[in-house]
């Protein structure tokens, strides 16, 4: 048989298709949450397994999302180093994944407690879930406090 | 089985059936017999998560609704809306007017200035948390201060100086309520903390007074009425079928099940079922420049008026906005508070067309048929980006997202199908609640509403709950 401009094309087309497939099932949903933390927070001092713990708990609580951010870990790898979120419209899925995951891995640290410094090494309190953890919202002031730094 | 007689017989237990029972209690003799039969169950679990997940009843099932498009959301169970957010704020005095001032709607029968100190007294049952404000003139001031603003609401403030303030809540900001001071944790429909006001933590003391049998699990089905008086009601609890009999009757069954009731218990006034209505609302995302937000008290902080009410209510709706203090942060470098979200909530013109009737298919169940929005109420739709553009002109904002409902969507507001009013032809109760041809039968809740303002129902029902109470037991105003 005559290997045809088109055939190869095809045979490539098929071995994209079959490398995504195989990735859409073995990839792991944690890999789109800890690529957004590397490359969003990577310069923060946090020890070495706490994007890790946190996206575990993140998955865990976004159960129903779990298909969804498992197909999105396929762009896992390229998110490290870049990402649309400047160029995507505001309310996009993406945007929103991304600050959902940033906001939500901020507010289980101590980050805010301690006027936001990014110098100081972070300390992982919990999921920020005010059901199980309530009374923890720390950008909140009471009535009588002073405003926020 | 015998059927036991009471005096009184009220139907639920919700915010409507609570406020009236309270204030009946006061007037009423220590020999008085009154029975509130509760379709759901008591949620006994401590608050917080076991609290959410005992969720009860699933409300959509119900009902039969011919249009999906709209969302009817409610909780069943004693104490009722217990899943409220608890935003508080009262209707503007020009709401009780809209056609005399701006030929839109109809006139409720009493002015804001009747309704006032019973706003008084809900607002203090409930432990409100609020500021003064020259838009809704008060008697007697809030019982808590005011929640602290966000951000975003100063920056409000500063553009509108005294028509932007502190949502008035029924989640404390400080001490005094008898309940714990609210931390904004912002999952108010089962509060973790009991912070939010709710009838079945915070008026349990009303269903133990001597003269209250409640009984839970028991379904209203119908009242037994002869020669236009209610004598008693069917109910089924647990697949059968009990009655008890009764000399007064008080239905406080929320907007959808109040008036399948008395449809089913054989009253045709035209009005009855008809003018089912809610607000209807949209949302913006707004990414702030240079402003830091969520530093509020509460889950939302701030309440706008500055488009309330207005000339401009003979073209287009009115609308209160409602800003948000839940902390959904931005991915950007050192710009995480930079964002806020606040909603306009507009008020809507009730319509005939929108009904609960009882289903053809499933006589048991409201046939729920919310047609559509009216064409007045449209007009936010249509008009939203400009009303946008407008308030946010000026601000420190970046960019924005108006979020326009595809759907008929839902406001979580159950109003009309019992309305208040002078004229049978158009409405089911009176003035005092009091249905037209039966007169010892009273409708309680957001079902009377005679129109459909801006504001979220619950205060104005349960001051009408009070005023109904006192009203019929021949009791002045309070003071
Ligand atoms: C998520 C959510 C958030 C909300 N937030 C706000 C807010 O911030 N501010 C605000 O003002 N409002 C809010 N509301 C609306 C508020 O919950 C209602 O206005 C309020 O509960 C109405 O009180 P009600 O007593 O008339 O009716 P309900 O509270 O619905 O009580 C009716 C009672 O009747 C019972 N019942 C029904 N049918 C029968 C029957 N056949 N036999 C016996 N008993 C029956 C029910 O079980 C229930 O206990 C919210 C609602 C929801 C769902
Ligand atoms: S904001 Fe939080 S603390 Fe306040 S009432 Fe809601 S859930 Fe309770």
């Amino acid at each position: 048989m005559a290997v045809s401009r088109r055939n190869i094309l095809l045979a490539a087309g098929a071995a994209v298709v079959g490398v995504m497939t195989y990735t859409g099932f073995t990839a792991k949903p944690e890999a789109i949450v800890v690529s957004i933390l590397q490359r969003r927070l990577g310069y923060l001092k946090v020890a070495d397994d706490t994007f890790q713990k946190f996206a575990a708990e993140y998955i865990l609580y976004k159960q129903k999302d779990a298909k969804r951010l498992q197909m999105l870990a396929l762009i896992a790898r390229p998110l490290r180093v870049v990402t649309p979120y400047s160029v995507l419209p505001q309310g996009h899925a993406l945007r929103r994944l991304e600050n959902d995951v940033v906001g939500r891995f901020l507010l289980a640290t101590d980050f805010f407690q301690n006027g936001a410094d990014e110098q100081r090494r972070l300390q992982y309190i919990g999921f920020f879930d005010p059901l199980e953890r309530p009374c923890s919202n720390p950008v909140m002031r009471f009535a009588n406090m002073e405003s926020a730094s | 089985m015998a059927v036991k007689h009471f005096d009184t017989l009220i139907v639920g237990s919700g915010f409507a059936s609570t406020f009236f029972l309270h204030e009946y209690l006061k007037w009423a003799p220590e020999s008085e017999r009154v029975v509130v039969l509760e379709r759901g169950l008591i949620n006994s679990a401590t608050p917080g998560k076991n609290y959410a997940e005992a969720k009860g009843m699933p409300f959509h099932k119900t009902m039969i609704n011919l249009n999906p498009s709209k969302v009817w959301v409610q909780r069943l169970g004693f104490g009722g809306g217990t899943c409220w957010t608890g935003n508080s704020p009262r209707m503007h005095p020009n709401d009780f007017r809209t056609a005399s001032l701006y030929g839109r709607g109809d006139d409720w029968p009493f002015q804001y200035s009747e309704l006032e100190p019973y706003y008084c007294d809900a607002e203090d049952l409930m432990g409100i948390s609020g500021g003064e404000s020259a838009v809704f003139p008060r008697s007697r001031p809030y019982p808590l201060p005011p929640h602290r603003l966000n951000g975003l609401d100063r920056e409000f403030a500063k553009k509108y100086p005294g028509l932007h303030f502190a949502m008035p809540c029924a989640r404390p900001s400080a001490p005094g309520s008898g309940r714990a001071v609210c931390c904004s944790n912002g999952v108010c429909e089962s509060c973790p903390v009991a912070a939010k006001f709710q009838v079945d933590f915070h008026m349990r003391a009303v269903y133990a007074d001597p003269r209250v049998t409640l009984i839970t699990e028991a379904n209203v089905v119908q009242l037994d009425i002869q020669n236009g008086q209610v004598v008693g009601a069917l109910y089924e609890s647990a697949g059968e079928e009990h009655r008890v009999t009764c000399d007064l009757a008080a239905v406080g069954a929320h907007g959808i099940m109040s008036p399948f009731i008395l449809l089913k218990s054989g009253l045709t006034d035209p009005a009855l079922g008809r003018y089912l209505n809610e607000q209807i609302a949209i949302s913006v995302d707004v990414l702030l420049d240079g402003v830091k937000n969520y530093d509020g008290s509460t889950i939302t902080t701030g309440y706008g008026a500055m488009k309330l009410d207005g000339e401009f209510r003979r073209d287009h709706p009115g609308f209160l906005v409602e800003n948000w203090n839940l902390p959904w942060l931005r991915a950007e470098r050192g710009r995480w508070q930079e964002r806020g979200y606040f909603k306009l909530v507009f008020e809507e013109l009730p319509q005939e067309r929108n009904y609960v009737a009882i289903s053809d298919v499933d006589p048991s169940k409201p046939a729920v048929n919310y047609v559509d929005n009216s064409d007045y109420g449209k007009t936010a739709f249509a008009m939203a980006d400009s009303f946008v553009a407008e308030l946010l002109s000026g601000m420190p904002v970046e960019s924005y997202k108006v979020e326009v409902p595809e759907t008929l969507d839902g406001e979580a507001h159950i109003q009309g199908t019992t309305r208040m009013g002078t004229d049978p032809a158009t409405s089911v109760v009176d003035a005092n609640q009091i249905h037209h041809k039966v007169r010892n039968l009273l409708c309680l809740g957001s079902g009377v509403f005679t129109t459909c303002p801006a504001a979220n129902p619950t205060l104005t029902l349960s001051a009408l709950s009070l005023r109904a109470a006192r009203k019929l037991k021949g009791q002045a105003s309070p003071v």
